[in-house]
């Protein structure tokens, strides 16, 4: 039987689900940590109700790496293994000063301050391979505002939080401050995904696991400068972080990040003028050093280093908006092929094929001395479809030469030629009244009345029964107006439009700023206007 | 021999008629979408349908696997414009008995009617096969993210099961298996494909 395989995989998903794994997990490390709460303080009890959840933060995130990364493909294991590296190191660190200063080791600081770097190195990475599948060429932008964060989160703490820093050497002020300023970093490429138009659940599991991290970060920092730290609640909420992002690794799984998202206009209000900006972090420093003293060195250095990172942006942002815009405009011809060719293909092939079986047909029935009057009948159908094939075929060629912008220079002639096809294909009755010359148009205005015309004109030939089509220019306030109208059978408001390949040609007037007005009822013809800004 | 012909473009369902009929055949009734063709399969039994993939917005696939489904089946020879590789999988799996490009002569396509009706299976493409065609369902089923359910249904699908069997098999409605086929064809990439060959 073949599906014993499936089943087997099934039933190991099943048991194993993240939905399973994430309530087991956030169930046993919540219910020793309430009981860490509840215990006495000083107890051997209390300080074993501790290392228990930080023990099955552990387990739990192991777990949910190992099934993750047994589901996954293997071209897709790769950041997932650092994802589970970046874990590891940082329960490791935990573990480790857990142990060490519970045996009273001197050692762990030190080992603590190397495997945290590893493990946000790892983070980051591996949060700026999930931002490049969700944004593309924008994660540079991304990954430069992130710096711009952590600079200047680093100089608020610095600047601000009462801590002894002044007494401290470098490295360990920057030994102190890596933890918090990078988990910041970490939650604001978590937010900068989540502002997007889908919200990877990966991604949203993973934000609330830095907020904890964040809260465990500020409660160290604070109570170690109040003089009041005691070994216990910001290692719970350390080890719940850490739990978190392993298990966010299962919701990954089936994300649709294959589109390139952009923020929204909140997410970038927000990055400008939120609790994250750079540029207020840095305005508040600067006002407070203007009203209270001279500014210290490290906060002017900080600002040389975040105008160039700003410069930095600014490139990445223009490179990668010229990129995308590129990639739209090829996307965007890409699909006008496509649909020229299946236009080609679902009429003038069609026609073609069964022009040649008609003939086939005849050759057949004269060969086997047939009716010859239904000989003749089967000739004239396969000759009416070659017409019709040839017909067909004008209305790609026309839509491909106005794509091109071939006859953009020498407009009138263009739009007279094609009216002349009209009426000799479709026996109409055109009419031209071009009262405002075609030259007061830009190039690449031009070239959308032609595609718009083309796509137009030939959808009300094909679908509205007119016997009459005119074609005018006219001004109307600081407008040129391009109209094209018939007097065919129209349609109702609501219905659909008649076949009249409204996306594309709205999308098309969009791009040059125009407006396109159609206007329609039945019985009283279509009307569709595209109007120019002059 | 009745057959019935399935075609959206009616200059090819006029040519095919005719040719039919000048070769002895008898073409029992036309049908330009699913729901026609569907329809007058139950009421007029034909022999063999002639059936085309692109039935405007109808998939010509689904058409083939429901038809195939059918207690008493008639044959099905897909004759289509399109040859793609996914065209060629998707009527594989959909169960078709023949596959053949509206670019053959007459004289082909009246013999492919013949042998496909003998109970032959009749695969008349420009390059590609069926163990071509066969291997690329494998491979888009690897890529393509299915769902557990999904899975156990295509692996039924790929032995030639009908709709009918598959729900049977697996305690589910006809509905949902239904529903799981065309997924699997869409996340296949078999489904509403519009690629020109």
């Amino acid at each position: 039987m073949t599906t014993g395989w499936f089943t087997n995989a099934q039933k190991m998903r099943k048991s194993l689900s993240p939905r399973t794994l994430l309530i087991a997990g956030i169930s046993s490390w919540s219910a020793l940590v309430l009981l860490f709460a509840v215990l006495p303080v000083g107890s051997e009890e209390r300080f074993l109700a501790l290392v228990g959840a930080s023990w099955a933060a552990q387990v739990f995130a192991g777990v949910a790496l190992f099934v993750a990364l047994r589901g996954e493909d293997r071209a897709e294991r790769w950041p997932w293994m650092l994802f589970g590296g970046a874990v590891v190191a940082r329960l490791v660190a935990d573990v480790v000063w857990v142990g060490s200063r519970a045996l009273g080791l001197g050692l762990a600081e030190a080992f603590q301050v190397v495997a945290h770097a590893v493990s946000y190195v790892l983070f980051f990475g591996v949060l700026l391979w999930v931002m490049s599948r969700i944004r593309q060429e924008e994660v540079s932008v991304a990954a430069l505002d992130t710096l711009a964060v952590v600079l200047t989160s680093g100089l608020l703490i610095r600047f601000f939080a009462p801590f002894p820093f002044d007494e401290l050497p470098l490295a360990m002020t920057l030994a102190v401050l890596v933890r918090p300023v990078c988990d910041l970093g970490l939650l604001f490429l978590g937010f900068a995904a989540l502002m997007t138009v889908r919200r990877p659940r990966f991604v949203v599991i993973s934000v609330v696991g830095l907020l904890l991290l964040l809260i465990a970060d500020g409660a160290f920092l604070w109570t170690r400068a109040q003089g009041l730290y005691e070994l216990g609640f910001a290692e719970a909420f350390w080890s719940g972080g850490v739990m978190l992002l392993g298990c966010a690794v299962l919701y990954w799984g089936g994300e649709p990040v294959e589109h390139s998202e952009h923020v929204g206009n909140f997410g970038v209000g927000l990055f400008w003028f939120g609790p994250f900006s750079p540029l207020l972090h840095y305005g508040l420093l600067l006002l407070w050093a203007a009203m209270y003293g001279p500014a210290p060195p490290y906060l002017l250095l900080g600002g040389v280093a975040l105008v160039a990172i700003f410069s930095g942006r600014n490139y990445a942002a223009a490179y990668a908006s010229g990129i995308m815009a590129r990639r739209q405009e090829a996307l965007a011809l890409q699909a006008e092929q496509g649909r020229i060719l299946r236009g080609l293909h679902d009429t003038v092939k069609q026609d073609i094929h069964g022009a040649s079986m008609m003939i086939e047909a005849a050759i057949a029935a004269q060969k086997s001395g047939g009716d010859p009057e239904t000989t003749r009948e089967v000739l004239e159908r396969a000759l009416e479809a070659s017409r019709e094939a040839g017909r067909e075929l004008s209305r790609p060629l026309d839509k491909l030469r106005a794509a091109t912008g071939h006859d953009a220079a020498n407009p009138a002639p263009f739009f007279r030629e094609r009216l002349g096809k009209l009426a000799g294909f479709h026996g109409m009755h055109t009419h031209e009244d071009f009262a405002v010359p075609w030259e007061e148009l830009g190039r690449e205005e031009v070239v959308v009345a032609q595609q718009v015309f083309v796509e137009a004109a030939w959808n009300m030939a094909k679908h509205s029964g007119a016997k009459n089509f005119w074609l005018s220019t006219r001004r109307d306030g600081g407008w040129f107006v391009v109209e094209m109208r018939d007097d065919g059978r129209g349609y109702a408001p609501g219905e659909a439009s008649g076949g009249l390949g409204l996306g594309l040609m709205r999308t098309r007037a969009e791009e040059v700023g125009a407006v396109l007005l159609i206007r329609s009822a039945p019985g009283e013809g279509t009307s569709v206007e595209v109007r120019f800004e002059s | 021999m009745r057959i019935l012909l399935v075609d959206d473009h009616p200059t090819v369902r006029f040519g095919l008629r005719h040719l039919l009929v000048s070769a002895g055949f008898e073409v029992v009734g036309e049908a330009e979408d699913a729901a026609g063709a569907l329809r007058l399969v139950g009421e007029l039994l034909p022999d063999l349908v002639l059936l085309d993939l692109r039935l405007g917005e109808d998939s010509g696939i689904e058409v083939c696997r429901e038809i195939k489904a059918l207690p008493e089946a008639p044959r099905v020879l897909v004759f289509s414009a399109h040859s793609s590789v996914e065209d060629v999988a998707g009527a594989t799996l959909a169960g078709a008995d023949g596959y053949l490009h509206k670019g053959v002569g007459g004289e082909e396509l009246i013999d492919a009617v013949r042998r496909t009706v003998a109970s032959g299976r009749v695969w008349l493409l420009p390059s590609e096969n069926e163990e071509e065609a066969v291997a690329r369902i494998r491979e888009a089923s690897s890529e393509a993210r299915l769902t557990p359910k999904e899975k156990e249904v295509f692996a039924l699908v790929l032995t030639r099961r009908t709709n009918a069997e598959i729900a049977g098999e697996l305690y589910i409605s006809l509905y949902t298996v239904k529903n799981h086929v065309s997924s699997i064809l869409r996340k296949l990439g078999l489904m509403s494909r519009r690629e020109i060959s």
